[in-house]
């Protein structure tokens, strides 16, 4: 009775402020438009129809992509490095990369406009030291949207990764060495099968993150156009709520359907592990 | 017991190095940016207020930005802290009966907790307008909105706190020196939260002030996050007011930051948070 | 005969601290040497070394004659027992133990067959599809047994391998290790800090402290003449007197009470030891060495182990079980002949 008490807050929260919205959500993306409509899969149909829907989807999934597969990479790195090593000034490497957690989209949209954008540090730089202007404007193309989205992946890539290489025992390469096997075996028999579930899991979640996320777009280019952004002018531009739920199902479903597909791989393989 | 080998290091080094400076140099530019005049430094955009050409540092901007958004500053460090207050007062007791297990289910309610963070918090914010049109246009739909984003921070930060230490025992030892229900919660449960609370409560104040996906939609012409206000200065002024209102934003965010990662608040700060 | 290691002048240092100090030994071939020493002495800098693991700051490690300084730890074809197993956790127990077949291109059928054998011989044949860690704690340990043995090793290196195991446990396995290491016949270094394990395991035994090598020789030899205080108090229980003289009559005066002693030190100041079963108590008619106030007694079933208090020095003694002790505060006590230990000061 007393945990009744204590969780009734939670369960309030999660009913009301999440399922309920969120079954809206489903309710309206198949209603047609208007209050007098009936059921429809019209705002699905209409919007697998629209090119620009479609265009604007593959990019958002392409950049998630994208930057889930370098932001994964880059920070086995640092994660490596600060999971199985003492070093000094360990606290500042973990505090600055972390630095970008608390910084949303439009915030590195701008630093990137900053450094990249046409008048940027970066291309002016590089042109006062080789004459060639190759890097000018690098923030409005893909290239640059790309830098600014691993910008917020690198705190969420590294923690997530951090605590995953934790439970990696440096014993076990040194065992396989004993055993026998070269550098490039130890690699390909031992390192990687234990570290794959950490890096499927961390590709999930940058994955899922850059999924949502519209501020960098937002400030750096609107050429480039993103489901959410999509959304945004459905309800705003247009006063479409219903083809704006459809989206939002669209994008809550693809994410939902990667997290799922990861995770499970990611828990097959971890099933070998204590 | 093993010497690590060269390369290797160096490789890791390097990377985790270049990463570093990705991180640090646009953050120090920008700093640099909002007090030093950068027409004359020879940088300057078609959007440059002309002004003051003459003299190298000045602080204007950061008068200029303040005078222009201190409703939205101080709108976003009270939403912050109604989502701090809201996370303790709900996300506490929640966390502490989670760990519990007092009902089927509460393995399904954590789940359902934590999915705010892993889906946009665009379609989050239409969910909440629609379903609740009625009240659109006040800041409880934002802050609604927000503590769907904060609690999980708050919760993860509570349960695992309470798991790691086996705080059940510690529990059944205190009742059975006598002390009963609430007792326990008041002389036990809660001194051991007491970090978990300071850290989760850190995470919460961050987490709203620097939000924008979800409050992009939210929000309101009367109320607004400094997120907003930040976002309509990079459309309409010229760099250094840029650069001075996001510097504000740092040296509220920063600190912040940094208390977090010095009280070690690394185990919860791991779970990943929508930007 | 094939298998034997010899380790020359070695040492290593992290940073300021010497982990390892000019470490010089020959293993005897085909043997069990332990090495025992408390956390920190540098036994397991020492067997990293061996092993390949670590690179020493000087000094070689040779093989059969063969220079293995150089060589890595893939190339030493060294069998080795991790501390705490280091068992892949992503492999059964049959692919754990064929592992270092695997890697060296031996076909599917004979490695089986190998890993079988291996397994046999651990007596863990019944386990070999689990996963590592379906299996306990006790047969974790035969399994990375079985895989180091898997490799037909010149030398066999164990670092601690019962440590993680719970009393029990420990004492039924070191058993059963210490016949399946006689029947292997392999050069074997033993690392742990644990008396008990090293004597019932090694034929030969190397004490280390803080980096260096304080005493090699048979567990016998070393608990008769330990040659340092630090020995002494290490292998067995010992009372150890750094303070004691050797007068010019030939007698050793401890802090108190002055004994003849035999030994043919030169006078001066020496260090002595009196083992816990040196003591008997002088019956009323016999004259004593000295008194003692008892401060407890315990019962241990073959013997009392009593705290005494000679002077101002703690003194602990054991007698027989059915030892007449006076219930009094007092004892009459002398010191059996022979039992004084003593010994020149080490160099500093």
């Amino acid at each position: 009775m007393r945990e009744g008490l204590m969780l009734f807050p939670l369960l309030f929260v999660v009913v009301v402020l999440l399922l309920v919205p969120l079954g809206t959500l489903g309710w309206s993306s198949l209603r047609e438009p208007g209050a007098a409509g009936g059921w429809t899969w019209e705002n699905y149909a209409r919007f697998f129809a629209s090119a620009s829907a479609r265009r604007a989807l593959g990019n958002s999934l392409g950049i998630s992509l994208g930057v889930a597969v370098v932001s994964t990479l880059l920070c086995l790195a640092p994660a490596w490095l600060l999971a199985g090593r003492d070093f000094r000034g360990k606290r500042w490497v973990r505090a600055i990369l972390t630095l970008p957690m608390a910084f949303s989209g439009i915030i590195i949209g701008f630093l990137t406009v900053i450094m990249l954008g046409r008048i940027g540090v970066v291309p002016r730089a590089f042109e006062a030291l080789t004459g060639l202007d190759w890097l000018q404007g690098a923030a409005y193309g893909f290239g640059g949207i790309l830098v600014a989205y691993l910008y917020f992946e690198i705190p969420r890539a590294t923690l997530t990764l951090e605590a995953a290489l934790r439970k990696f025992d440096p014993r076990w390469t040194m065992a396989a060495a004993t055993l026998g096997a070269s550098p490039w075996q130890r690699a390909r028999l031992v390192t990687l099968p234990l570290v794959l579930p950490a890096l499927l899991s961390t590709f999930a979640v940058t994955f899922g993150a850059s999924l949502g996320s519209f501020g960098v777009v937002l400030v750096i280019s609107r050429r480039v156009s993103l489901t959410p952004l999509q959304i945004f002018d459905e309800v705003f531009a247009f006063s479409n709520f219903e083809a704006a739920a459809a989206m939002s199902v669209v994008l809550v479903v693809l994410g939902f359907a990667m997290n799922f597909f990861l995770r499970g791989l990611a828990s097959r393989l971890l099933a070998h592990r204590a | 017991m093993r010497d690590r080998p060269l390369l290797l290091s160096v490789a890791l080094g390097s990377v985790s190095a270049l990463l570093l400076v990705v991180v640090l140099a646009p953050v120090l530019v920008v700093i640099a940016g909002s007090f030093l005049n950068t027409a004359f430094l020879g940088i300057s955009s078609e959007r440059w207020v002309a002004g003051g050409e003459s003299e190298l540092v000045t602080f204007k901007w950061f008068g200029y930005v303040l005078n222009l958004y201190r409703p939205q500053l101080t709108f976003g460090v009270q939403l912050a802290l109604w989502n701090v207050a809201l996370c303790l007062l709900i996300g506490v007791p929640g966390g502490c009966a989670l760990v519990r297990r007092a009902f089927p289910g509460c393995g399904i309610l954590e789940d359902l907790l934590l999915l705010p963070l892993s889906i946009p918090g665009i379609t989050v914010s239409i969910g909440l307008l629609q379903a609740y049109s009625m009240i659109r246009g006040k800041w409880g739909l934002l802050l609604a909105g927000q503590l769907l984003y904060t609690l999980p921070f708050m919760v993860r930060s509570v349960t695992s706190t309470l798991r790691a230490h086996d705080h059940a025992a510690l529990e059944r030892a205190a009742h059975s020196l006598g002390a009963g229900f609430w007792r326990t919660w008041w002389l036990v449960t809660l001194p051991n939260l007491r970090h978990a609370l300071v850290v989760g409560s850190l995470l919460v104040f961050a987490v709203s002030f620097g939000e924008f996906n979800v409050s992009f939609l939210l929000n309101t012409p009367l109320y607004q996050g400094f997120p907003t206000a930040l976002y309509a200065t990079y459309t309409t002024n010229s760099f250094q007011v840029s650069s001075a209102a996001t510097t504000l934003f740092l040296l509220v965010i920063v600190p912040v930051l940094l208390v977090i990662q010095a009280l070690g608040g690394r185990e919860s700060t791991k779970i990943e948070q929508g930007a | 005969m094939t298998g034997s290691l010899s380790i020359e002048n070695l040492s290593k240092h992290y940073g300021a601290t010497a982990a390892l100090q000019r470490v010089s030994h020959a293993f005897a071939p085909g043997r069990v040497t332990a090495i025992l020493g408390p956390s920190g002495s540098g036994k397991s800098t020492a067997l990293g070394i061996i092993a390949g693991l670590l690179a020493p700051d000087v000094g070689r490690v040779f093989l059969d004659g063969a220079d293995l300084t150089r060589v890595p730890p893939e190339k030493r074809g060294f069998g080795v027992v991790f501390q705490n197993y280091a068992l892949f956790p992503h492999l059964t127990v049959v692919e754990n133990v064929e592992f270092g077949l695997r890697v060296r291109g031996v076909g599917k059928a004979e490695r089986r067959r190998r890993a079988g054998e291996m397994l046999d011989l651990a007596r863990i044949p019944h386990l070999a599809e689990r996963r590592v860690h379906q299996v306990s704690g006790g047969e974790q340990q035969r399994v990375a047994v079985a895989r180091a043995l898997a490799i037909r090793p010149r030398v066999l290196l164990m670092d601690e391998p019962l440590s993680a195991l719970d009393a029990r446990l420990r004492d039924d396995l070191r058993a059963e290790l210490a016949r399946l290491l006689r029947e292997l016949a392999l050069t074997t270094v033993y690392v742990t800090h644990d008396q008990a394990e090293a004597m019932s395991l090694g034929h030969a035994l190397i004490v280390m402290n803080r980096g260096r090598i304080e005493q090699a020789g048979t567990a016998e030899e070393i608990y008769r003449a330990p040659a340092s205080p630090f020995v002494a108090g290490f292998i067995g229980a010992a009372n150890v007197f750094p303070d004691a003289e050797k007068l010019s009559d030939g007698a050793v005066r401890l802090p108190f009470a002055t004994f003849p002693a035999n030994g043919t030190s030169p006078p001066g100041p020496c260090w002595a030891m009196l083992r816990p079963e040196a003591f008997e108590v002088a019956r009323e008619d016999e004259p004593a060495d000295f008194a003692a106030r008892v401060e407890s007694a315990f019962f241990l079933g073959a013997h009392m182990r009593v705290q005494l208090r000679a002077g101002d020095r703690p003194l602990t003694a054991e007698f027989p079980a059915g030892a007449v002790l006076p219930s009094s505060g007092s004892l009459r006590l002398r010191v059996r002949p022979g039992a004084l230990y003593i010994r020149a000061n080490p160099e500093p």
